[in-house]
């Protein structure tokens, strides 16, 4: 098999937020949000990323579009280091890369309508204009199952899946050829999830798009992702193709995280063991030294509580970082 | 031994924009001990009727404008304001979805106990304070007598979650009800929590009305279901029956659009149609018919009521037959595999 094409290639990244106290704001230390990730998507797949609140996640889509700055590493779209781009040119690669946000009630302007909304960004990035950028608008609310009579309707008009929709509508107004997809699904209804997921899907499959999906929802990452990676507390724990990381999970968390979501089965659900982990995620700003995860391992060892474990490749795709595998 | 009946209940929301028909007539009974699950999507009425029983919707807007609830025998619903806290509070204790905003910011947690002990018990402080200690401990809250002084935002959100239920068992309630207690909790905080009420139920044989959309978590907690749309029970009975041989189209569709970690993923999910109706303006015949796939003439007239599909199991819909026929012909959906 050819080696795929990677379109984002994230190194190292890392991003810290200051913690200021006092009067003078002085730094007394630093939240590492994201300490050290490293990977790489490749061109018309989806990248599943998991993990409970606060490991990371967000901050890691949100430092690959330069949203924030990254405190350090790099960060590749189509061979081009983003960290390294400023201004103008920075702005021209927005094109290639959009985002869905999460929150479709506050992330639409509440006083524009459908048609504004979807103009606004052809004309910032000068893809298309007056009668054009209209015919585009109609086209973008047919792709994504919405009537194209709704461009003079305001947001607070729809309900929270045609919200979505037209949150999707608006990233793909430039042509991007990357999105990140932030929880475009966790404020919705179950049988409007489904909606979404399938919606996503089919641009995926008729565009030729290329995610990251990022939720907290594993069953329904498994089900979009080719590929999944876990983070813990700021860094990737494992990373493997989505089937064999839900069959054969190597990292202890990753095992706790599957055994903790729930199968929609009586049946299942009445004999199944549960690894239940202990206590809380530490704070970022002080993470555990070691292995963050030997806090609430419960196969902990010794070296663990010293040693960092490195993300090493167990077998072919499949990426762990933890001191029970390896040399 | 039936401990709650609720018959017929109906609730109505006024408000400027017209008559909210949130609660539709909703009848069943829960057993002591006994786990149900009430289960649908939001606006379906699921919080509004349990909330409507203890009297905890504000009214105005709210009214209820129909029906019966007996606790033990009694009805609850038209008890004098005063005797209302008996119910509420003490018999039957109630948790919520977001504790950070049901626990008093400004009070320690201890103090927050111990005042509902000692109201509903007649503790003394002394004995509020053991109450107190004893059931943060039954929770799991490690060193349960040196966290008394603390304050709800220096707990996480699963272990305010877990004062949220000692507080609730405090008074030895005979019904707890769980308001999507680990909706806004990790997965991993989640199956802590879930675990914890499980056991809570089994040691102190409550009965629980757990109030959730997700059917994976009312999978392993409940032993019965009520499936709500559009403020009607449109499916009950024992949980397994109804996911081995959901009977109405609402729950298929429900059962179809969750992906399964057990099962491929070779498929499109099996999805319901459109978005669930205006309260004010809902439908005429069967609320779901917009929506629905087994639409016949029948359904645009005239409401489905709940009848049998098998013992103990029952679906208000029309075309149960041609549901079925479906399904045996035609698995869909990922849940129908």
């Amino acid at each position: 098999m050819a080696e795929p094409n990677v379109l984002v290639k994230v190194e190292n990244l890392k991003q810290y937020f200051p913690i200021k106290r006092g009067l003078l704001q002085r730094v007394v230390g630093h939240i590492k949000a994201v300490d050290g990730v490293s990977f790489d998507i490749y061109e018309g797949e989806t990248l599943g990323l998991v993990g409970e609140s606060g490991c990371g996640k967000t901050t890691t889509s949100r430092a690959i579009l330069q949203l924030y700055r990254p405190t350090a590493g790099k960060v590749y779209m189509e061979g081009r280091d983003l960290t390294a781009m400023q201004g103008e040119e920075l702005r021209q690669m927005r094109t290639r890369m959009q985002i869905i946000f999460q929150n479709p009630y506050s992330s639409l302007n509440p006083r524009m309508t459908v048609g504004r909304i979807l103009t606004e960004p052809m004309q910032v990035h000068g893809v298309a204009k007056g009668k054009e950028a209209q015919e585009r608008v109609a086209e973008l609310l047919h792709l994504v199952g919405m009537n194209p009579y709704f461009v003079n309707r305001f947001p607070a008009e729809f309900s929270g899946g045609q919200r979505q929709r037209i949150g999707i509508a608006r990233a793909l107004t430039v042509n991007p050829s990357f999105i990140i997809c932030d929880e475009p699904i966790s404020s919705l209804d179950v049988s409007i999830q489904a909606q979404i997921v399938n919606l996503l899907k089919k641009l995926q499959r008729e565009l030729g798009l290329t995610y990251l999906f990022i939720s907290h929802d594993l069953s329904m990452v498994r089900f979009i992702s080719n590929r999944m990676a876990v983070m813990y507390l700021g860094k990737i724990v494992e990373l493997a193709p989505s089937e064999e990381i839900v069959t054969t999970p190597l990292h202890p968390y990753t095992q706790a995280l599957w055994s903790a979501a729930p199968i929609p089965d009586p049946e299942i659900e009445e004999s199944r063991e549960r690894i239940v982990l202990e206590g809380d995620v530490p704070s970022p700003a002080n993470p555990p030294k070691g292995c963050r995860f030997h806090t609430r391992c419960p196969q902990a060892m010794d070296i663990c509580r010293q040693e960092e474990p490195l993300l090493q490749e167990l077998q072919p795709g499949h990426w762990v970082a933890c001191h029970r595998y390896g040399n | 031994m039936t401990l709650l009946k609720v018959r017929d209940l109906e609730v109505r929301f006024y408000t400027k924009d017209g008559e909210v028909r949130a609660v539709n007539g909703i009848s069943y009974s829960l057993d002591q001990g006994e786990t149900l699950g009430l289960v649908g999507e939001s606006g379906c009425g699921k919080s509004v009727s349990t909330m409507a029983m203890v009297r905890l919707l504000p009214e105005p807007p709210a009214k209820i404008t129909g029906g019966q609830v007996l606790f033990e025998g009694e009805d609850i619903l038209h008890l004098k304001p005063a005797d209302r806290h008996q119910v509420r509070g003490g018999k039957i204790a109630i948790i919520f979805q977001d504790p950070m905003t049901s626990l008093n910011p400004v009070m320690t947690i201890g103090d927050q106990i111990a005042e509902a002990v000692q109201v509903n018990l007649g503790l003394s402080g002394e004995q509020a304070r053991q109450r107190t200690i004893e059931v943060l401990t039954q929770v799991g809250i490690p060193k349960a007598e040196d966290r008394l002084a603390d304050y709800p935002h220096q707990f996480s959100g699963g272990m305010r979650q877990r004062v949220m239920i000692a507080m609730a068992i405090s008074c030895r309630p005979k019904l707890l009800i769980a308001d999507e207690p680990t909706t806004s909790l990790d997965v991993t905080i989640q199956a802590q929590i879930v675990e914890l009420v499980r056991r809570l139920q089994q040691e102190l044989n409550m009965a629980v009305i757990w109030i959730t959309h997700d059917l994976g978590v009312v999978a392993r907690i409940a032993k019965r279901i009520n499936v709500m749309y559009a403020g009607y029970i449109v499916e009950t009975g024992p949980i397994k029956r109804i996911f081995k041989r959901p009977s109405h189209p609402y729950t298929v569709g429900l059962l179809g659009s969750v992906p399964r970690m057990d099962l491929g993923t070779d498929r499109e999910l099996y999805y319901v149609e459109g978005a669930p109706p205006d309260m004010i303006r809902l439908p005429e015949g069967c609320p779901f018919h917009p929506r629905c796939r087994y639409r016949t003439e029948r359904c645009l007239q005239e409401r489905p009521l709940l009848v049998e599909v098998e013992p103990e199991h029952r679906a208000a819909c029309w075309n149960i037959e041609g549901l079925l026929a479906d399904q045996a012909n035609q698995p869909m959906g990922e849940g129908r595999a």
